[in-house]
């Protein structure tokens, strides 16, 4: 029986898998052109230096190498960085390839074209770079002292400062029955895409065109910055992405991919640079890394009366030119309160620049800053009111009918239901026996622990000033043979758009997805639009595709309408054919194909389509979202989010006390990001997104030094988690469809690793709970667990 | 990520190994499964100029049953002892060890020749070498001589292999029927390099008092080699007693003397653009490796008991 694979909900199996896991997959690097030259990049060893001299002498005499570029020659063809987007922010003076000061371990300072990779690697041996070194800024308190100033111009360190009060806070907290403080840390880490970037660029000289192949989640937005930056007309830049191995924010800029720009210019002839992993770690964009002292306040109920937030960002070198990073501080700031009421408001940012690689996106993009510390926070208290972390988060939780609910913050929230979660969750887990059992292991000497964490995404995210502005185009074509073609910007990375952009498609047209094809990265094929970024397929990209779809839909109704003498208003779309409602009669119906046919080719448009129709059988739809609101209110307040998944996330742990080691034995997930298109898929973005966060509260930290050396860049020392170290993971899906899309579908990527850490955090305490374990500084190590173990029993003796 | 230029050389005998390393000069190394070299090169922190293939030498590949002892050659593939029937009967011990290495794609490929003369901290290899006082054939210029574990170990990734030297096989004692074993290990991650290994035996008398007991340990030694606890040879003719261990954890905490900043002295290099990378996986304070191996340690023993009584799930 052949099954017809269409529509939404069903977990149809990814197209793109079977090209990609047969080894048809073609990435950037497996492009080779005639002629082409690879670049390898010399980079600085200190943190913070100015660059006296550059001596490139003997490179240049080694046999093979073809040119040298310093930071000061680039200045010919290219222009500072341009902003990817600043909101609020101050915007460096900084290059693609240093010029005269370098700022972080890793940063570019020449730059070798070679044959091929390898001589292009021994001329970076060959380049004597004399440095003068400056005191190096690591920390927040190095920022803030200042040890030194990264850019003198700016007087101080600090690229972010805001504050925003809505309410009277030290009223509500006089008024509070309870009040509680708690600083909380989070350590630096990364997306590790397993394709790190690469970049070929080649530059007709003839022509004046720029074509630029490169690993990156955003074509468009990258040839726009690409533009900006060589100071280039914008038509005549090319950018294709071909497969892209994975993303996760860290692709959402032009900073090394310029660098083979200006090579190619320079050169004229085609230049390839591929990342390798070291230099993806240390110079990759970094997120995270941050202190936030947190102060909530609550009712004799436990309601909360008040929160305060005080968030300082460490964002290295600059998250604005070289990445999109310091706005996602901003972003922490706008939702804080997270899944709560909260009637009062205060909080502070300050993103402080130091000397560490840029500050990026990478899956959370602040909205991970907002979970943690609120979500540590809940249990904290809960622990301290004595009640369970569960009714402490009930008592808080915005009510079903509450939504869309106003945010005090500023966000709308569109839909959503905290208390059915949480009963979902705690259904399965079965908490009480989940707790008779912890006694009595415990007495056994094993230590089990249950953590919640209740998760909000923010999904969408359309930022004024910038190339994440909230558009997003689609065009819906069909071809001679009655089948479709979607093109968007929105770039393949690995999310499964190859599948569920056609079911999409396949909901409207009622055909297979193996007749509908997504086409993308390429900005001379597909409009101009945004990539994949805050989870915004499912909210913007989704929704394009399917109101262009609509309208295709309606064009072929009427042309079949024509062809059949029917009004278009009694037909339907039927397993690739266009009939008479409900009709089994075949002269009542006319095939795709064959509308396509006759309007393409046999006899040609003039006979078929009716008066007054374009005949282009295709559609294109730009969707932009009706509740994003970019105009601050009088405290600041903006809507830059359109839809919002939920989610309870139980992570249970077991801690070995006289090792420290935590094993994540499984997480157990309730998820609503309103209506599923593939629920496969979902589950699949919810299993990776706990694999981040696990990743981030147990193994992986950007570790510098004193003197901004980073002590772990490759992976044997940077610790990302094996399929091994990641736990089983059970999922339960509701749905309430958000009214702000068409079809009720949210964008769902980062909502697993926004509050897995908070959970594996809150469970390590909740096992650790007989020995008064607070848990401080990420990721958990079994050391860190040890000292934090003795710390307690210290105070378990003084109390 | 590219190694800088170097010769290569595939020989087919350990005659024409040790000919070419002492041919192309001392900075020419034996390659064999080249999972740690090959990762150093291309990091540039290894920077021979010329490298001896020896994957061709195939009768290095062996493991071999003799009266008291298995002998393994020296490209044996971690792979091949896990899955050796006659490691399996004869010294478990070091079949559980090797299922610490890594993951099964790189003991597919690694060598046990290649580990013990890399000897990185914590290496699965040596501890079991030490605890059961293994012994190692070398082949030079002036023919083989055999080193005992105390002899070959020398400080961090060194041994008493000379540069124009191979090692050809490792002797490893058999298990007695009678003697309980346990290899544990703390590591980060699944499969990652330890923090701490730990390997220890143990034989009891027929009165249940303790007969030999033996413990090494990975990565705790200020020199950087596989250590062999002392303080554990207070057990013998002892009961095994909850008591007796509490003693035995609090003197090994005492005993060992893991040293920081050798570690790091010997775990950091110059690598691309001079920029220093790091060599050794998990630098972990003194304190909680001393902690780690007494835990360990006793676990190890525990787990030795449990085998002997026949109560170890």
């Amino acid at each position: 029986m052949v099954t017809v694979k269409k529509g939404l909900g069903v977990s149809l199996k990814r197209k793109e898998d079977i090209r990609l896991l047969t080894g048809n997959g073609q990435f950037t690097d497996d492009i080779e052109k005639p002629g082409m030259l690879h670049l390898a990049i010399v980079r600085s060893p200190h943190a913070h230096a100015r660059i006296v001299n550059i001596d490139a002498s003997k490179a240049k005499k080694l046999p093979g190498v073809v040119a040298v570029l310093t930071g000061e020659e680039a200045l010919q063809y290219s222009g500072p960085l341009v902003p990817t987007i600043n909101i609020f922010n101050k915007v460096p003076e900084v290059y693609a390839i240093a010029y005269k000061k370098v700022r972080y371990v890793g940063e570019p300072v020449a730059v070798i074209a070679a044959e091929d990779r390898y001589i292009a690697e021994d001329a970076v041996d060959l380049i004597e770079v004399e440095y003068e070194v400056l005191p190096a800024v690591v920390t927040i308190e190095d920022a803030l002292e200042p040890k030194a100033l990264l850019y003198e111009e700016w007087g101080d360190n600090k690229q972010l400062e805001s504050r925003t009060t809505i309410g009277d806070i030290d009223d509500a907290f006089a008024n509070s029955e309870y009040v509680f403080e708690e600083t909380i840390t989070h350590n630096r880490y990364t997306g590790t895409p397993m394709e790190s970037r690469v970049c070929i660029a080649e530059y007709n000289p003839g022509s004046k065109k720029m074509t630029v192949t490169c690993s990156t989640q955003a074509p468009s937005q990258v040839r726009t910055l690409i533009a900006q930056t060589l100071q280039m007309p914008e038509h005549n830049i090319r950018v294709i992405a071909p497969d892209v191995g994975g993303g996760y924010g860290t692709k959402l800029q032009a900073n090394a991919e310029i660098i083979a720009c200006i090579m190619a210019r320079m050169l004229g002839k085609p230049v390839k640079w591929t990342e390798d992993r070291v230099e993806n770690i240390l110079t990759g964009v970094h997120s995270r890394d941050y202190t936030c002292t947190v102060k909530i306040g609550f009712d004799k109920d436990f309601r909360i009366t008040g929160l305060q937030a005080k968030l300082i960002g460490n964002i290295g070198v600059d998250g604005t030119c070289h990445a999109p990073g310091t706005p996602a501080l901003s972003v922490a700031g706008a939702y804080f309160p997270g899944p709560y009421k909260v009637p009062v408001y205060d909080v502070e940012i300050i993103g402080v620049v130091s000397n560490k690689a840029p500050y990026g996106a990478h899956r959370g993009y602040g909205k991970d800053i907002a979970n943690y510390p609120i979500e540590r926070m809940m249990d904290i208290a809960a622990r301290k009111l004595g009640i369970s972390p569960e009714e402490l988060r009930r008592r808080n939780f915005i009510k079903k009918d509450e939504f869309p609910y106003q945010q005090i913050s500023g966000p709308l929230y569109d839909s959503g239901d905290f208390d059915k979660l949480m009963d979902l969750v705690m259904d399965k887990i079965d908490y009480q026996n989940f707790k008779k059992k912890q006694l009595e292991l415990r007495k056994q000497g094993k230590y089990i622990g249950l953590g919640i964490a209740a998760m909000l995404e923010p999904s969408g995210a359309a930022v004024f000033n910038g190339i994440f502005n909230g558009y997003q185009a689609a065009t819906v074509r069909m071809t001679p043979e009655g089948h479709f073609q979607v093109l968007t910007s929105h770039q393949n990375i690995g999310q499964g758009v190859e599948t569920t952009i056609p079911q999409v498609v396949s909901q409207v047209m009622d055909v297979d997805i193996d007749d509908i094809r997504f086409v993308y990265g390429d900005t001379d094929i597909t409009p101009y639009g945004l990539g994949p970024f805050s989870s915004r397929g499912a909210t913007y990209t989704v929704s394009a595709v399917y109101e262009a779809a609509k309208m295709l839909k309606e064009k072929l109704l009427k042309i079949a309408g024509y062809l059949l003498k029917e009004d278009p208003e009694n037909l339907e779309m039927a397993n690739g054919t266009v009939r008479v409602k409900g009709t089994t009669n075949p002269e009542a119906a006319i095939s795709l194909k064959e509308i396509g046919n006759k309007v393409y080719l046999w006899p040609g448009p003039y006979a078929t389509v009716p008066e007054g129709i374009d005949c282009n059988l295709e559609a294109t739809y730009t969707w932009t979202s009706k509740v994003v609101k970019w105009e601050p209110d009088e405290h600041g307040r903006v809507n830059l989010y359109t839809t919002h998944p939920t989610g309870v996330f139980v992570a249970l742990v077991e801690v070995d006390i006289k090792t420290g080691l935590v094993k994540v034995d499984k997480f157990v997930v309730s998820h609503d990001c309103g209506t599923i298109i593939n629920p496969m898929i979902a589950d699949g973005q919810i299993a990776g997104g706990i694999a981040h966060g696990i990743g981030g509260v147990l193994l992986e930290d950007l570790a510098y030094d004193s003197n901004g050396l980073m002590t772990n860049p490759d992976f044997q020392h940077y610790l990302c988690p094996t399929a091994m170290d990641v736990s089983d993971i059970e999922t339960i899906h509701m749905q309430s469809p958000s009214p702000f899309t068409p079809l009720g579908t949210k964008g769902m990527g980062e909502g697993g690793t926004i509050p897995s850490p908070a959970a594996v955090a809150n469970a390590v305490e909740d096992a650790l709970s007989p020995f008064g374990v607070i848990v401080k500084d990420l990721p958990i190590t079994p050391e860190r667990v040890l000292e934090w173990i003795k710390q307690g029993e210290m105070q378990n003796v003084k109390s | 990520m590219k190694p800088v230029p170097f010769e290569y050389v595939a020989v087919k005998s350990v005659n024409e190994a040790i000919t070419a390393l002492e041919k192309y000069g001392d900075n020419t190394v034996i390659i064999a499964g080249g999972q740690s070299l090959m990762q150093e090169m291309n990091l540039r922190q290894a920077r021979p100029s010329c490298l001896v293939d020896i994957n061709g030498i195939t009768d290095l590949d062996y493991i071999e049953e003799t009266g008291d002892a298995i002998k393994i050659g020296a490209l044996t593939r971690h792979r091949t002892v896990e899955k050796s029937e006659i490691v399996k009967r004869n010294c478990p011990l070091l079949q559980e060890a090797v299922t610490h290495i890594a993951h099964f794609q790189i003991r597919n490929r690694g060598t046990i020749g290649g580990s013990l003369r890399q000897n990185p901290p914590g290496a699965e290899y040596g501890v079991v070498a030490r605890v059961l006082n293994a012994q190692f054939v070398i082949a030079g210029p002036d023919g083989k001589r055999v080193l005992s574990g105390e002899e070959f170990f020398v400080s961090h990734f060194k041994t008493a292999v000379k540069q124009n030297e191979i090692i050809v096989e490792i002797i490893f004692p058999k298990l007695t029927k009678d003697t309980g074993y346990g290899f544990l290990e703390v590591t980060r991650r699944h499969g990652h390099i330890p923090i701490v290994s730990a390997a220890a035996t143990l034989q009891l008398n027929e009165d249940d008092t303790v007969k030999d007991a033996q413990v090494a340990l990975g990565n705790v030694s200020p020199q950087g080699v596989p250590y062999k606890v002392q303080s554990v040879s207070q057990l013998i003719g002892k009961p095994f007693t909850q008591e007796i261990l509490d003693q035995l954890a609090n003197d090994i905490k005492n005993e060992v003397n893991p040293d920081p900043e050798a570690d790091a002295k010997a775990g950091y290099t110059l690598q691309l653009s001079r920029i220093m990378g790091r060599r050794v996986s998990e630098i972990s304070s003194a304190e909680y490796r001393k902690e780690a191996s007494s835990v360990l340690s006793i676990r190890a023993l525990q787990k030795a008991y449990q085998q002997i009584k026949g109560t170890f799930q």
